[in-house]
């Protein structure tokens, strides 16, 4: 088993229940989408998984090992769980090699060439990130997380700040290295459409709780009648556009 | 469902106990046992000459340091604002320079300025040279020539603060306003001026707690503070309970006030994230009697504050320059700035673990507590070093009775005491800044580092600690200043074998040879001016 | 690597400044400043091959500085600029007791404790300084006289937190009793020129400058003002001559500087020495001639400044009253109004 949530609770110290008794499991490395609207507790979930909060109850385990359990808490740095931020979080000090090379024990570049060659980022290694494109600094971004070679990879919405094009490009290449690599990746996202373009598996979540999971290719089986409606709604906006267009 | 109840909450315990917390913690309670050891006088009580003091002194000392308090807050702040004010909005000659001059008179201990201007206005002194004889001097030693230097060796505080708020509220704000049909009066009164205020207060804040720290131009002038009574109490009146008493209310007093500012900035905290250089204020070109009359405006405070102190200083250290400067100075000037320089660094270091360590805790109640270690700065230094004394004192006897070792040697005629000292009352020096900082750099860019498998010392190393570097160094060097000029503390605890350039200038001065003081004042003041203009290089947009 | 090697220098720096007193050493905590008292210590560690320590700071905060130290003290000696804080040392139990057949043949007993647990190093005399211009001395007679109505706005002086005016508070309450010092601190209040501030210098200075007509002060600021390096000073001191009060009684208040041995210092003998030597003739002298001072060794000759204001009569009272009623003699400064 990839990975596996048992019962994961969460409350903010304001009272604010963020996750509510959340099952999960995923028996086999593939991309997996989490679709909410925002605060619905998504980014949380991320967190919890990469070990950056601590939840309040349940157990999570990666590749059959407890990484948490309330006795064994495993820092977020031996998770091996790489995590791609909102908003990129890249060292604004460091050049683009600098930032992917920083996860490593020396700066051994070749194991990173072939990532630099994958995200074509070969021209823009010694620029610093102020000085990249949104959708380049994400793919930068990406690139760090996967040079140290984690067992999941999550992204926190990777495709918000970038225009149309920047975003069927970095679709496609993640769905390339994940396939290349064949790793694990949860991306987090309020919109269907990415998670239904490149996600083999869906997961819905609302305030907290975690209420339908599925498989991309069927989503018209999907048993939440207000997520069908909403689902259908979107569509039929999107086939409007589409006929204007045409 | 007992069960589950039970393990959750030991599960909690667990969580809250960490070894990050348990670090902080026992940082944070070193820190604290100075103040702790001042707090006990309140358990102790008064001591016998308290009713004297009552009937007698207390009145007087608490109205003249409300005086004191109100007085220089008004002038400093007049002083501050309307310079800061000037330089972040008009464009005018030697503005560039202008912006550094304004922060000279930090250099000059305000001890030393009283001395100076006593010097300048007394009968056929300088002034009177000036004005041609037709004064017979001017008496400055009372309570408004005691708020008049003051201010002038303060307000770069108010100054500094405010003139980094003035800069930040940025050009969008300014054309927003301007196009809704307000003037640049109105413009500052109604919107500049309320933005700012939270930072003016940070500023104004500092100014009371130097207001209440001093001690020698008081004394020099004869005004009886809270701050001299304290030691009348003790020397005079041979009642050191009585004296700590005093001390511990004064330290109640300060803590109320600055949670009561921490509160009141905690809501009204406008955050002004966009200081990128094109978003900075539009500053107006002026000419004629308009830039005539900012330029005097941003001068005055520089003139009063710097220039003529250092000229009389001048004149004084040059009846003595050459008996006086041999080989010595050179070696006090190495001593000082040494000492300086180590315990700079030592408390920059301390202060990133303060800054640190509550965070990877994850536990807010640390967060908290920091406060408490960092009040040192609001208390006198006089008091921290007597009470370091006795406490030190008690430590030294207690391990020598537990453990029959004497470690006596080691603590009073080493610099330890000293260090800690020093680490106690400047640490919010290098803490709050570099706190407020931190907050600007987002909590993703560490958690990235430690996803990718990087320890939390290491994270601090190459990530965090570079994008704060330009404020550590400014933090560095303003904590370089202080030490420097910083007397009580290193009056009373060095060891014999210590010597810098603020003693000697003191021990001259105290012994009533003023002309003789000078030359070490001029040398101190020189190596601090360097320092200031060293630190306008680094701190481009954050100077305090 | 850089920050080890930070690491390191601090280490060493606070070991550089670790090095603890040895044997042949003494540790001086003194608060007297004076450049002659360094060239002294200078020469007594090039006579006799012994290191002087010297820590400088305010007495009050030595001797809390040495109660707190308790059996560890490095401290050996201590030296005061007044009796009253050797007094407060004896009290709390700081000092022990020294013989020296040197001491007890050349200083007058007043001029040491009875137990021979302090001796005065030097002597200096508080007095009245008039203007030349203004007043004929022969309008002076005594401190009590000061409150006379013909002193109205007329006088000088600093502020009471000054030991020098606590002292001779002191003496007058030992010579007139509370009650009259009492009375005599209110009525002087009332001939003040001004508030008092300053120091002692500033008070001649402002005779020059008319504010005032006579100044109480001590003797050796008189003598370094009339050889100072600064114009105006020496203007100062020569617009005023100096009056003893109280010839007709029982004589000008006088005060001293001076030393004990620390109760915890093992090295007694080495300290006695110590002392000898300052009170030694040509040490005395040496005293006399960079401070102004009152030599208190009488074989030793004053400084040439002092010869001219002539002998005078001398208070004798013993000076360890003066630290048994400094604290009376401030509160009495506090009832009295005089700031």
């Amino acid at each position: 088993m990839e990975l596996e949530l048992v019962d994961i609770s969460k409350t903010y110290n304001n009272n604010v229940c963020a996750i509510k008794s959340l099952n999960y499991t995923l028996d086999k490395s593939a991309i997996c989408g989490i679709v909410g609207d925002s605060g619905c507790g998504k980014t949380t979930l991320l967190r919890i998984i990469a070990g950056l909060e601590t939840p309040d109850n349940g157990i999570i385990k990666v590749n059959n090992n407890i990484v948490y359990d309330g006795w064994i808490n495993v820092a977020p740095e031996k998770r091996q769980i790489g995590m791609v931020f909102q908003g990129n979080a890249l060292f604004p000090h460091m050049t683009v090699k600098k930032n992917i090379t920083f996860g490593l024990e020396k700066e051994s570049l070749n194991s990173v060439n072939k990532l630099i060659e994958l995200f074509s980022l070969e021209d823009k290694i010694n620029r610093y990130p102020h000085e990249l494109s949104s959708g380049q600094m994400q793919r930068v971004a990406i690139a760090r997380t996967l040079a140290v070679q984690p067992k999941i990879l999550l992204l926190d919405e990777p495709f918000s700040n970038l225009d149309l094009i920047a975003k069927s490009k970095l679709r496609t290449e993640i769905k390339k290295i994940a396939k290349i690599l064949s790793i694990t990746v949860f991306i987090v996202t309020h919109d269907i459409f990415d998670a239904l373009d490149i996600c083999d598996e869906i997961i819905f979540i609302n305030n907290g709780e975690l209420i339908e999971t599925c498989n991309s290719s069927d989503v018209k089986n999907l048993s939440d009648i207000k997520l069908k409606s909403y689902l259908k709604n979107m569509t039929d906006q999107a086939k409007r556009f589409i006929s204007i267009i045409e | 469902m007992a069960v589950s109840k039970t393990t959750y909450f030991i599960k909690k315990i667990k969580n809250t106990f960490n070894k990050w917390t348990l670090a902080t913690a026992s940082i944070i309670l070193v820190l604290c046992l100075p103040l702790l050891a001042i707090l006990l006088g309140l358990l102790k009580g008064v001591g016998n000459t308290w009713d004297h003091i009552q009937k007698y002194l207390l009145l007087e000392y608490i109205s003249n340091s409300i005086y004191l308090i109100i007085g220089t807050g008004i002038l400093s702040s007049l002083i501050g604002v309307s310079s800061a004010w000037c330089v972040a909005t008009y464009n005018f000659k030697f503005r560039a320079y202008i912006k550094w001059l304004l922060y000279l008179p930090l250099a000059i201990p305000s001890y030393i300025m009283a001395y100076a201007y006593v010097g300048f206005f007394e009968f056929e002194g300088t002034f009177d040279k000036i004005t041609l004889n037709t004064t017979s001097g001017l008496d400055i030693m009372n309570i408004w020539g005691l708020i008049f230097i003051l201010s002038i060796s303060l307000y770069p505080y108010v100054y500094g603060s405010s003139w980094v708020m003035f800069t930040s509220l940025g050009k969008k704000l300014w054309e927003s306003t301007s196009l809704s049909g307000i003037t640049q009066n109105n413009y500052f009164f109604s919107i500049a001026l309320p933005l700012t205020l939270p930072a003016i207060f940070g500023g104004l804040f500092l100014v009371f707690m130097e207001v209440l720290n001093d001690y020698g131009a008081a004394k020099y002038f004869g005004i009886n503070t809270f701050t001299t009574g304290i030691f009348r109490t003790w020397t005079a009146l041979e009642d050191i309970n009585s004296s700590i008493f005093l001390a511990a209310i004064l330290v109640v007093v300060i803590v109320i006030i600055q949670m009561i500012n921490s509160l009141f900035r905690g809501k009204k905290s406008y955050s002004i994230n966009d200081i990128s250089p094109n978003s900075q204020n539009v500053r107006k070109n002026i000419k004629g009697i308009h830039q005539l009359l900012v330029l005097t405006i941003c001068l005055l405070p520089v003139v009063t504050g710097f220039i003529i102190p250092l000229l009389q200083l001048l004149k004084w250290s040059m009846l003595h320059v050459s008996s006086q400067l041999d080989l010595f100075f050179l070696y006090l000037s190495l001593n000082s700035i040494l000492l300086a320089f180590f315990t700079s660094l030592l408390i920059i270091l301390v202060a990133l673990l303060l800054v640190f360590l509550p965070r990877w805790s994850k536990n807010t109640y640390m967060k908290f507590l920091t406060n408490f270690s960092t009040v040192g700065y609001s208390i006198p230094g006089a008091v921290i070093g007597i009470t370091l004394i006795a406490a030190s004192g008690y430590f030294v006897n207690y391990f020598d009775y537990i453990f029959n070792l004497k470690i006596g040697k080691y603590i009073f005629s080493g610099l330890a005491l000293l260090i800690f000292a020093y680490l106690f009352r400047f640490i919010s020096v290098a803490y709050n800044p570099l706190e407020a900082n931190t907050l600007r750099i987002s909590p993703s860019i560490p958690e990235s580092s430690y996803l990718l498998g990087k320890s939390k010392f290491f994270t601090l190393f190459k990530v965090e600690i570079p994008l704060l570097k330009s404020s550590i160094i400014s933090s560095f060097l303003i904590l370089f200043i202080d030490l420097m000029k910083e007397l009580p503390l290193t009056l009373i605890l060095k060891p014999y074998n210590i010597q810098t350039l603020a003693i000697k200038a003191f021990e001259y001065a105290d012994d009533e040879r003023i002309t003789e003081a000078a030359l070490p004042s001029v040398i101190l003041i020189l190596i601090i001016t360097t320092i200031i203009l060293f630190l306008s290089k680094y701190s481009k947009v954050k100077a305090y | 690597m850089n920050k080890y090697l930070v690491i390191l220098l601090m280490v060493i720096f606070y070991l550089q400044c670790t090095n603890s007193p040895n044997d042949s050493s003494l540790t001086i905590y003194t608060h007297r400043h004076y450049d002659v008292d360094k060239e002294i210590f200078a020469n007594f560690e090039k006579e006799m091959g012994i290191k002087i320590n010297v820590v400088n700071a305010s007495a009050d905060e030595l001797i809390q500085r040495i109660e707190s130290e308790g059996d560890q003290t490095p401290a050996d000696l201590l030296i005061t600029v007044d009796a009253g804080r050797l007094v407060r040392a004896k009290e709390k139990n700081l000092f022990q007791s020294f013989n020296s057949s040197m001491i007890d043949s050349t200083i007058p007993a007043n001029l040491k404790d009875s137990e021979n647990q302090w001796v005065g190093i030097t002597k200096r005399a508080r007095v009245i300084v008039y203007s030349k211009e203004r007043v004929d001395p022969s309008e002076l007679t005594s401190y009590e006289d000061l409150t006379d109505s013909k002193w109205k706005n007329r006088i000088l002086v600093r502020s009471s937190g000054n030991i020098y005016n606590q002292s001779l508070m002191s003496s007058l309450i030992s010579a007139n009793g509370e009650e009259n010092a009492m009375n005599w601190a209110k009525e002087i209040t009332n001939n003040f020129a001004r508030e008092p501030k300053g120091n002692d210098r500033d008070q001649v200075k402002a005779i020059l400058a008319k504010e005032g007509d006579i100044a109480i002060v001590n003797t050796y600021y008189i003598g370094r003002l009339l050889n100072s390096d600064d114009e105006l000073e020496r203007r100062a001191g020569n617009a005023v001559n100096v009056f003893f009060p109280n010839q007709a009684d029982r004589g000008t208040h006088i005060n001293i500087s001076g030393i004990g041995i620390i109760k915890n210092s093992k090295k007694v003998e080495l300290a006695t020495l110590f002392i000898e030597y300052l009170l030694s003739k040509d040490v005395q002298e040496q005293f006399a001639t960079a401070n102004y001072e009152y030599p208190i060794n009488s074989n030793a000759s004053s400084a040439s400044v002092l010869e001219e204001w002539g002998d005078f009569k001398e208070d004798t009272l013993p000076l360890q009253r003066l630290g048994e009623l400094n604290k009376e003699a401030v509160m009495v400064f506090d009832r009295a109004g005089w700031p």
